[in-house]
C-alpha cells in the first residue's frame, strides 16, 4: 500500500515537472461557503493533468495553468468545484459542505479522541453546533429534541431559565439517574440542577425550578455535538455515562488572518395555548353565591356582567436580546478564539427574566514537533429571576383568579395588596386565598445568581511514531446564590423549617426567607497512552489509561421567617428564633483504569473491546466498592467485499453489533451507613433519619445489546442508520418505602430490574441537489419501551416529588411500563362495574394507586429539512409524537374549582352508570344506580372527581419545533467594501405551532425539574406554563 | 524467581487497590454523624413515645368516647377507621422508627462506657413499646424487627409480644439496679443529661418498669391465669406519688417541641369532650341524679369546657356537635374554662392554659393514680374489702392532685393548686366516691379510672373498655354509635390496624397471614382480653 502511494506520488511529481510553458499564474482564495472562513489545505488541481497545489493557511493558492484549462478544487467534506481558467488571474472559490460525505466523518468519542465513524461499533450521532445555535434557544438542550434519534428532551416549563431533562434511549433506572453525561472537549462538566430538598426548607422538588447547568453553555461555542447512545459510552466514560453521553466539541480558532465576528438576535415570545376557562358561573358552592370561596360553583353571572380573560391579561410578550462576539486568529503554531455571549430574556409571565453572560477563551499550540497543547477557559454569569410554579404558582394563580375581576388591578391606591377574600391560613381546597398572580410575581422573589468557571487543558505528546501520550484535565466550579423571599402578605405557601417541614403560607409565617448558596466543584483528569500499529492487513490501536474524578456539591442554606420590617429582603430581617441553617455537602470520587483495543482488518472488519475497572466512593464501605465491566463490538463493512466494492448504488454498508455491561453505583453518596439527623423535639439530640442506608449494597449491572446497520446509497446521497437495542438493568439500587420493622421508613436496596428495548432509525437524504438549489432532509425515528420486571419483593415504587396534585403520581409496579402513571381510580365490584355511593349518587374512589396510564410514546419522529437556494437557507424541524399518555393536572384543578369549561353543563341531570355500593354490589343482582344528580347543586360531583379520569390517553402531536430562514449577502456585494468579509441576516421561529389531540395547553412539560431521580414527572402537566412561541431575527457579520 | 515475580505482582496489585480505595474513602457523611452519645439519642426517643400516644389518642379517644368529633358521622366515632391512612398507626411508628434502631445505637454507645442506666432505659422503652403496641395492634413484629437483612417481616403472636415486654421490663430493672450498685447513685448527672423524663433518677425508672409490669399483668384479667397478686406486687414496687409519674418534657417553644394538646399545635379543634365524660364529672352517672351538678367534681372546670350559656355539653357517639357554631350551645375547645370566653378560636401560642393544655405541658405516659387503679381493680377481683376501697380512694385523690397540679416543663408535678384541699376532701367524702367496701363496684373503679386517664391515657381507657367488652353496666355512660361503621358488620371495634404506609403496602403477605386484610379486621378481639 505504502509502495503504491510512493509510486503514485513520484509519478505525479515527475509529470508536474515536465509540464511545459504557455501558462498563466492564477491566484485566489478558497473559503467555506457556510461561514466564509478561509480553508487551508484545499487541493487545487488542473483537470486531467497531474498538476496540483494546495491552499495555505489563509486559504490562498497560486498555480500556473494554461487558459482554457479547468481547475478542480477539492477538500474533504465539501463538494468539489471546477472553474475554467479565463483571462482573469484571480479565481476565488467558496466550497460548500457536502452533506453526503458521511462516509469519512470523524467523531469525537472518548476523551477528545477523534475516530473515523468507520471504526465505531456502536451507534453515535452528530449534529453541528450551527444547527443548535440557529434556533436561538435559551436552553440549547431544547434544540436537540427531534434532531437526534433516541434522544428525548422535556422542558420543565416555558419560563426563562427553565431546566430541561434529556433522556437517551428511555428510562433504565427506576430510582437513580437517567441523565446522560456531558463532556466538553474531553472533560466532564456539570449538568446539575438544584434539588429543592437540599434547601433548609427541605421542600418537595416541585414548586420551584432550577436551571440545569449545561444550559450555561453558549451555543455559539459548539462546533459539534455527538451523542453516544449505548452502554458502550459507559465503557468509555464510566458509570456516570450509563445513560449515554453527550460530547460537545467547541470551536477553535482558525489559523490565518484574524477575524472578528458578531451576531445578534432579537426575539419575541408569546404564549398561545391556554387551558379553557368558563366565564359563565361565579364564586360559590352548590349553585349558591359565596364570595369567600374560590370555587366557581355559584350562580351564573347576571346578564351584562363584565368578565375578564385573566390568564391572557397576565401574560406579556417576552423579549430576548443576544449579542455574540468572537475574535480569533492564529498561525501554523498556535490559534486562539475568544467568544463572548451576552443574552437577556424576559418571560411571557411578568417580572421573570434570565440574563446570561459567557466568555470563552480557547487556545491551541504546537509546542514542538511532538507536543501539542490546547486549553480553554470559560466564565459564565447568570441571573435568573423566577416565578413559583405548581400549586400557588403564578401561572395557576392566573387561571384561578375570578373571572368577574380584572387581575391587572392588583394593588390598592396606597400600593398595598388588593385582596378579594379575607386572607386565610387554611390550605383547604375550597377557601384558600390565592395571591393575585401579578402581585405574586412582583412581591415574591425567587432569584438565582450563578458565577461559574470551566477550564480545561489537553496535552498530547508523541514520543514515538506509534505512541501517543495524552493528558486531559478539567475544572468546573460554579457558585449559585439563591434568594427565595415570600412576602408576609402572600398566601403562597412553602415548606417551613420550623414546622416539621410542612407547608405554611407567607401570611401565617409572617414572611419567609429561604436562601441558599450552592458551590459545585467538579474536577477530573485522565492520562492515556495510545499505541497504534499495523501488521499486514491489520491495523491496531491499544489505549490504556486512568481517570480520576472528584466532585463536590455543597448547598448551604439559611432560613428565617417573621419579618421585622415588612418586605425587607434579608435574612437579617427575620426573627432570630425562627432562623435555621443547613449544610448539605455531597462529595463523590471515582478512580478508573481503562483499556481499549481496536482492530481493523483490511478496513472491512472492525473489532472493539473495552474494559473498565471503576472505584466509586459512593460504594465505599459496602461489600463491593469497585466493579469491572467489559464491552465488545464488531463491525463489518461489507461494501469492502470485492463483489460490492465500488457499487454505483450501494456506496457504503456496515453491520455492527455490540454488547456492553455497565456497573453502576448509587444516585447519591453516604448511603452505605445509616446517618443520624438532628431533632427539633425537646432536648434536641440525634435520631436515625427516615431513610435507612444499607451496607450490603452491591453495584447495579446493566447489560446492553446493540445491533445496527449503516447504509449509504448513491455516494452518500441517501443514508440510513438503524439500531435495535435491548437493555436489561438489574440489581438496581433504589430508595423504596419499606416496613417500619426495619427501623426505617425508606431504605436503599438492590433489586429493581427493568428491561428496555427500542429502535432508532436515522434516514438522511438529499432529494434535490443542483448548483443553486439543495434540499437535504433527515428523519429521526425513535421508539423506546421499558418494562419494570421486578422491584425486589415490593409492590410499588414511586417518587413522592411527582405527587403534584391530588392522588396521581409517577409510580411503577412490577410488570408495568417505566413510564407508568398511577392514580386513584373508580372502585368497582367483582364484575368490574363502577360502584356508586347510595347516599350521594357519586362514584366511589378506590383510594388506591393503580395503573391509569403510560407516558411512553409509541414512537417519536424528528424531521429536519435544509433547503438552500442561491444565498437563501431555509431549515425547519418537525417534532412528531405518536401515543403516550399525559396527566392533565391543570384540568383536574380547574374542574375541582368549577373553572373548567367541562363543568358548563352542570345543570344537566345525569346518572353515574354503575351499581350501588349498598352491600349487594357483589351479589348476583347488584342494584343498578338510578340516582339522578345535578352537579350544579351537588358540586362534590366535581370536587371529588376521580383522579384517573384526568389522564389523557394516546396524546399525539405534530409541532413545528423551529424554522430558520437566512440570507447570506452575496460575495459580489461584499467584495465592494473592505469591512465585512461575511454577512447574513436571519429570522427564526421556535415552537411555531402544534397540532395535537391534547386538550390541555402543552403536553410536553415536566412537573419537576431535571434533578428529580428516576423516571420523574415528564408528562405531568400541572400549573406549568406552556412553551411559548418565539419569533426572532438578527444578523451575523464578520470582519 | 517466578515466585518472586508473582509476589511482586501481587504486592503491586494490592498497593494499587489500596491506594484506589484510599482515594475513594470520602463516603463518610460530613453533614450528619453515624454515631452519637447516648445522652443525645435518648431525648428524641422519649419524645417519640409521647408523640405516638398523642397522635393515636386522637382516634382512640373517640373509640373510648373520651371525646368525639364535632362533625357528624366521623368514621372513628362510628368505630371504623380511615382507609389508606396512617391514622392510628403512630404508636407503630414510635415502636419501630422512633425507638427502633435508635435503641440499639444507644446501647452501642452506652455499653463501652458502662452506662447501665442508658442501657436500662433502652430496655424500659422497648418494654413500653411492646406493651402499648400489643394492646393496640394485637400482633406485632418482634423476633424479626430491625433485622437489616430482611425486607418483609412476619408477625409474632401476642403471647410472644407480651412475653418480650415482661422480659424487657425485668432486664431494664436489672440494669438500673446494676447502675445504682455500680456508682451508688440514685440520681446520676450523666444520665440526667439525656433523661427528659426523670432527670437521671434511676429509682423512678425502676418504678416505671414496674408500672409496665403491673399493667401487663392486669390486662390479662379475663384469663384463667390472671394473677391479681402479681398486679398488686408490681404496683407496690411502682409509683408512690405523682412525683413518680412518667412524663416527657415539652419546651413549648416551636411546633416540634410543644405539647400536642397546647394552643401552638392547634390539634384539638375537631375533638370535643364526650357526653360520657361530662356525665361522669357532673355527677349524673355516679349519683344517678338526672340533673347536672357542676360543683360536685373539682376536676370538671379544669378538664372540660362549658358552652357560652354556661352548660357543659358533650358529643354522643357519632352524632357530632348538633349546635350551630353561631349559637350559645356550641361545644367549645377544651381550653376554655369560663363561658364568657367560649369560642372556636385558638388562644395565642404560649399563653397560659389550664390542665395539660399548655404548650409546655409534659407528655404524660403513666401516672401514680393509674397504677393505684391497677391495684384497686386487682384487689377488688381478689375479693375487695377495705384494701380495695382505700386504694380506690387513694387513686381518686391522686387523680385530683394530678389535675390540680398538672406537670409542665421540668416539673413532674406542678404547684398550681388549681383545686383546693377543701374541694378535694369534699369530693372524696361526697356522693361520687364510694365510702364503704360493700358498696364499691367494679364500675366505680373503672369509671373513676376513666376520669383519671382523661385525654392523655385514653389508650389504657380503651383497653379497660375492651376488657369489659363494652359492658354498659361497667362503663355506664358509653353509648354505642348507631349505626356503626359499615365494614364492621355490626360489631364493635377492638383493634387498630398496623400502620398503613408501613404494612399495608410493603408487608402484605405477613398481614395476610394474620388476617389483617379483612375489612372487619378492626373488630377482631385481641388476645389480651380473651378468656
Amino acid at each position: 500500500m505504502k509502495k503504491t502511494l510512493l509510486v503514485l506520488f513520484l509519478a505525479v511529481f515527475c509529470c508536474a515537472a515536465t509540464v511545459f510553458a504557455q501558462t498563466v499564474t492564477v491566484k485566489g482564495k478558497v473559503i467555506a461557503a457556510d461561514d466564509g472562513y478561509p480553508l487551508p489545505g484545499v487541493t487545487v488541481k488542473v483537470k486531467n493533468t497531474k498538476q496540483v497545489t494546495s491552499t495555505d493557511l489563509n486559504g490562498t493558492y497560486t498555480i500556473g495553468v494554461a487558459v482554457g484549462q479547468t481547475l478542480v478544487f477539492s477538500y474533504i467534506g465539501t463538494i468539489p468545484q471546477e472553474k475554467v481558467v479565463g483571462s482573469s488571474g484571480t479565481i476565488n472559490i467558496q466550497l460548500a459542505q457536502d452533506v453526503r460525505s458521511l462516509k469519512e466523518v470523524t467523531v469525537t468519542t472518548g476523551f477528545g479522541v477523534k475516530q473515523s465513524s468507520r471504526d465505531l461499533t456502536s451507534p453515535v450521532q452528530t449534529i453541528k453546533g450551527a444547527d443548535i445555535q440557529q434556533t436561538q434557544r435559551e436552553n440549547f438542550l431544547d434544540a436537540l429534541q427531534g434532531r437526534l434519534a433516541g434522544v428525548s428532551v422535556t422542558s420543565t416549563s416555558g419560563n426563562p431559565g427553565a431546566s430541561s431533562s434529556v433522556v437517551v434511549r428511555g428510562y433504565n433506572s427506576v430510582g437513580g439517574g437517567n441523565s446522560p453525561l456531558f463532556v466538553i472537549d474531553g472533560v466532564r462538566v456539570s449538568n446539575d440542577a438544584v434539588d429543592q430538598a437540599s434547601l433548609t426548607s427541605n421542600g418537595a422538588n416541585r414548586s420551584a425550578d432550577f436551571t440545569d447547568r449545561i444550559a450555561d453553555i453558549n451555543p455559539d461555542d459548539i462546533e459539534t455535538l455527538t451523542v453516544l447512545k449505548g452502554a458502550d459510552a459507559a465503557a468509555v466514560y464510566g458509570s456516570s455515562a450509563a445513560s449515554g453521553a453527550i460530547i460537545i466539541t467547541t470551536k477553535k480558532g482558525h489559523s490565518g488572518a484574524g477575524s472578528v465576528s458578531y451576531d445578534n438576535d432579537f426575539g419575541y415570545a408569546t404564549t398561545y395555548r391556554f387551558p379553557d376557562i368558563q366565564n359563565v358561573y361565579g364564586s360559590g358552592t352548590n349553585g349558591n353565591p359565596n364570595p369567600v370561596y374560590r370555587t366557581a360553583f355559584g350562580p351564573a353571572y347576571a346578564p351584562g356582567t363584565v368578565t375578564y380573560n385573566n390568564p391572557k391579561n397576565v401574560t406579556q410578550t417576552g423579549r430576548t436580546t443576544i449579542n455574540n462576539f468572537a475574535f480569533e486568529g492564529g498561525n501554523d503554531v498556535s490559534t486562539y478564539r475568544l467568544s463572548t455571549s451576552i443574552r437577556s430574556t424576559t418571560g411571557v409571565l411578568p417580572v421573570e427574566y434570565n440574563d446570561k453572560v459567557s466568555v470563552r477563551l480557547t487556545g491551541t499550540s504546537k509546542v514542538s514537533s511532538t507536543l501539542t497543547s490546547s486549553a480553554s477557559f470559560n466564565y459564565f454569569n447568570t441571573d435568573n429571576r423566577k416565578l413559583n410554579k405548581g400549586n400557588t404558582g403564578t401561572y395557576l394563580e392566573s387561571l384561578i383568579w375570578p373571572t368577574y375581576d380584572d387581575v391587572r388591578n392588583y394593588a390598592n391606591p396606597d400600593g398595598s395588596k388588593r385582596t378579594l377574600l379575607p386572607p386565610t391560613t387554611s390550605l383547604a381546597d375550597g377557601s384558600i386565598d390565592f395571591d393575585n398572580p401579578l402581585w405574586d410575581a412582583n412581591n415574591n422573589i425567587s432569584d438565582d445568581k450563578t458565577n461559574r468557571i470551566v477550564g480545561n487543558f489537553d496535552l498530547s505528546f508523541d514520543p514515538l511514531k506509534w505512541l501517543n501520550i495524552r493528558a486531559l484535565a478539567g475544572v468546573d466550579y460554579a457558585t449559585t446564590t439563591g434568594n427565595n423571599f415570600i412576602s408576609q402578605y402572600s398566601s403562597a405557601y412553602q415548606n417551613s423549617a420550623l414546622n416539621s417541614f410542612a407547608a405554611t403560607t407567607g401570611i401565617s409565617a409572617g414572611g419567609i426567607i429561604d436562601n441558599y448558596n450552592d458551590n459545585n466543584l467538579q474536577v477530573n483528569g485522565s492520562l492515556f497512552a495510545t499505541a497504534k500499529n499495523s501488521f499486514g492487513d491489520f491495523r491496531t490501536t491499544l489505549a490504556v489509561g486512568v481517570e480520576a474524578i472528584n466532585n463536590s456539591n455543597d448547598v448551604i442554606g439559611v432560613y428565617g421567617q417573621s419579618f421585622i420590617e415588612p418586605d425587607f429582603n434579608s435574612i437579617n430581617n427575620t426573627l432570630p428564633t425562627t432562623q435555621r441553617s443547613s449544610d448539605n455537602l455531597q462529595r463523590s470520587r471515582y478512580l478508573s483504569q481503562i483499556a481499549r483495543l481496536n482492530i481493523a482488518y483490511k478496513d472491512m472488519i472492525v473489532l472493539n473491546a473495552t474494559g473498565r475497572q471503576e472505584y466509586s466512593s459512593k460504594l465505599y464501605g459496602s461489600i463491593q466498592d469497585h466493579y469491572f465491566y467489559p464491552s465488545v463490538g464488531a463491525g463489518f463493512i461489507f461494501t469492502e467485499l470485492p463483489v460490492l466494492k465500488d457499487n454505483p448504488i450501494l456506496s457504503y454498508g456496515k453491520l455492527r453489533i455490540a454488547y456492553a455491561e455497565v456497573g453502576k453505583d448509587l444516585p447519591a453518596p453516604y448511603k452505605i451507613q445509616s446517618t443520624l439527623i438532628q431533632q427539633a423535639t425537646t432536648g434536641g439530640g440525634f435520631a436515625y433519619d427516615v431513610t435507612g442506608n444499607n451496607a450490603k449494597l452491591t453495584p447495579e449491572r446493566d447489560k446492553e445489546f446493540d445491533l445496527g446497520g449503516e447504509l449509504q446509497f448513491l455516494k452518500g446521497r441517501i443514508g440510513l442508520d438503524v439500531s435495535y437495542y435491548t437493555v436489561k438493568a438489574s440489581k438496581q439500587i433504589f430508595p423504596t418505602r419499606i416496613s417500619y420493622a426495619t427501623g426505617f421508613v425508606i431504605e436503599y436496596i438492590n433489586g429493581a430490574e427493568t428491561e428496555n428495548h427500542g429502535v432508532e432509525i436515522s434516514l438522511n437524504a438529499i432529494p434535490v441537489q443542483t448548483k443553486k438549489f439543495t434540499w437535504s432532509t433527515v428523519v429521526n425515528f425513535t421508539s423506546a419501551h421499558g418494562t419494570v420486571t421486578s422491584l425486589g419483593s415490593f409492590p410499588e415504587y414511586y417518587n413522592s416529588d411527582t405527587w403534584l396534585y391530588s392522588n396521581v403520581r409517577s409510580s411503577v409496579f412490577p410488570g408495568s411500563s417505566t413510564g407508568n402513571i398511577a392514580a386513584y381510580s373508580y372502585a368497582r365490584n367483582n364484575a368490574g362495574q363502577i360502584l356508586v355511593d347510595p347516599a350521594s349518587g357519586l362514584p366511589v374512589s378506590n383510594a388506591t394507586f393503580i395503573t391509569v396510564g403510560d407516558r411512553t410514546p409509541k414512537f417519536m419522529v424528528g424531521w429536519t429539512n435544509n433547503i438552500s437556494f442561491a444565498n437563501f437557507d431555509l431549515s425547519f424541524l418537525f417534532d412528531i409524537r405518536k401515543g403516550g399518555d399525559v396527566y392533565d393536572g391543570t384540568e383536574e384543578f380547574l374542574t375541582r374549582y368549577g373553572l373548567s369549561t367541562s363543568t358548563l353543563d352542570r345543570y344537566t341531570p345525569r346518572i353515574v352508570p354503575g351499581v350501588l355500593n349498598d352491600g349487594k354490589q357483589n351479589s348476583a343482582n347488584p342494584t343498578v344506580n338510578t340516582i339522578s344528580i345535578i352537579p350544579a347543586y351537588q358540586n362534590t360531583f366535581y370536587t371529588s372527581s376521580i383522579d384517573g379520569d384526568f389522564v389523557q390517553h394516546d396524546v399525539n402531536w405534530v409541532r413545528l419545533k423551529d424554522v430558520t430562514l437566512s440570507y447570506k449577502i452575496p460575495q459580489s456585494i461584499l467584495s465592494r467594501q473592505k469591512l465585512f468579509k461575511y454577512a447574513s441576516v436571519f429570522a427564526t421561529a421556535t415552537d411555531v405551532f402544534m397540532l395535537t389531540n391534547y386538550k390541555g395547553a402543552d403536553p410536553n412539560v415536566n412537573g419537576t425539574n431535571s434533578s428529580t431521580q428516576g423516571i420523574g414527572a415528564g408528562g405531568f402537566d400541572f400549573g406549568t406554563l406552556p412553551t411559548p412561541r418565539v419569533i426572532s431575527f438578527g444578523l451575523k457579520v464578520r470582519l | 524467581m517466578k515466585k518472586i515475580i508473582y509476589s511482586l505482582i501481587a504486592v503491586f496489585t494490592l498497593s494499587v487497590v489500596s491506594s484506589c480505595q484510599k482515594f475513594i474513602d470520602v463516603n463518610t457523611n460530613p453533614n450528619a454523624p453515624t454515631i452519637a452519645d447516648a445522652s443525645a439519642l435518648l431525648p428524641p426517643m422519649l419524645s417519640g413515645m409521647a408523640r405516638g400516644i398523642w397522635y393515636d389518642s386522637r382516634y382512640v379517644g373517640q373509640y373510648a368516647q373520651m371525646w368525639g368529633s364535632s362533625a357528624v358521622g366521623n368514621v372513628w366515632d362510628e368505630e371504623g377507621y380511615a382507609y389508606s391512612s396512617d391514622s392510628g398507626g403512630e404508636v407503630w411508628r414510635s415502636v419501630y422508627f422512633s425507638l427502633g434502631q435508635n435503641v440499639g445505637l444507644m446501647w452501642n454507645a452506652a455499653t463501652p462506657k458502662q452506662q447501665y442506666d442508658y442501657i436500662g432505659a433502652g430496655w424500659a422503652m422497648r418494654a413500653w413499646g411492646w406493651q402499648t403496641g400489643g394492646d393496640m395492634y394485637n400482633n406485632m413484629i418482634v423476633k424479626e424487627a430491625y433485622d437489616g437483612s430482611r425486607l418483609t417481616f412476619d408477625y409474632d403472636t401476642p403471647q410472644y409480644t407480651y412475653a418480650e415486654a415482661v422480659k424487657d421490663a425485668k432486664l431494664a430493672i436489672n440494669y438500673f439496679n446494676l447502675a445504682i450498685n455500680t456508682d451508688h447513685q440514685t440520681v446520676n448527672t450523666t444520665f440526667a443529661k439525656g433523661d427528659i423524663m426523670y432527670y437521671g433518677d434511676r429509682s423512678k425508672w425502676i418504678k416505671f418498669c414496674y408500672a409496665i409490669l403491673a399493667q401487663d399483668a392486669l390486662h390479662f384479667s379475663n384469663k384463667s391465669t390472671f394473677s391479681p397478686s402479681d398486679v398488686i406486687k408490681y404496683s407496690d414496687s411502682s409509683f408512690v406519688s405523682n412525683a413518680d409519674n412518667a412524663s416527657v418534657k415539652c419546651n413549648g417553644i416551636i411546633a416540634g417541641d410543644s405539647n400536642f394538646w397546647g394552643p401552638a399545635r392547634q390539634n384539638i379543634g375537631a375533638y370535643k369532650q364526650s357526653d360520657f365524660m361530662v356525665r361522669l364529672l357532673d355527677g349524673r352517672i355516679f349519683t344517678g341524679s338526672p340533673t347536672a351538678n357542676y360543683t360536685l367534681d373539682p376536676r370538671l372546670p379544669q378538664l372540660l369546657a362549658p358552652s357560652k350559656d354556661g352548660v357543659y355539653r358533650g358529643i354522643v357517639g357519632a352524632n357530632g356537635d348538633p349546635n350551630p357554631t353561631t349559637g350559645t350551645a356550641f361545644i367549645p375547645l377544651l381550653f376554655y374554662s369560663t363561658p364568657a370566653t367560649a369560642s372556636t378560636g385558638y388562644p395565642a401560642a404560649g399563653t397560659l392554659q389550664k390542665y395539660i393544655y399548655n404548650d409546655n405541658s409534659r407528655g404524660v405516659l403513666m401516672t401514680y393514680s393509674e397504677v393505684q387503679f391497677f391495684k384497686a381493680e386487682a384487689l377488688y377481683k381478689q375479693g375487695g374489702g377495705t384494701a380495695a376501697l382505700s386504694t380506690y380512694q387513694n387513686a381518686i385523690a391522686a387523680s385530683i392532685d394530678f389535675v390540680s397540679n398538672p406537670p409542665a416543663i421540668d416539673n413532674l408535678t406542678g404547684t398550681q393548686n388549681y383545686i383546693s384541699a377543701a374541694a378535694k376532701a369534699a369530693y372524696l367524702a361526697g356522693p361520687c366516691v364510694k365510702q364503704t367496701a360493700a358498696s364499691l363496684t367494679i364500675s366505680d373503679i373503672m369509671q373513676q379510672k376513666f376520669i383519671s386517664l382523661f385525654v392523655w391515657g385514653n389508650i389504657e381507657a380503651w383497653s379497660d373498655i375492651r376488657r369489659y367488652n363494652y359492658d354498659p353496666s361497667v362503663f355506664q355512660g358509653y353509648q354505642t354509635p348507631s349505626p356503626v361503621f359499615p365494614d364492621n358488620g355490626g360489631k364493635q371495634v377492638y383493634l387498630l390496624r398496623p400502620r398503613y404506609n408501613s404494612e399495608y403496602i410493603w408487608d402484605i403477605p405477613a398481614l395476610q397471614a394474620i388476617g389483617a386484610l379483612a375489612p372487619d379486621y378492626h373488630t377482631v378481639k385481641p388476645y389480651f382480653i380473651l378468656p
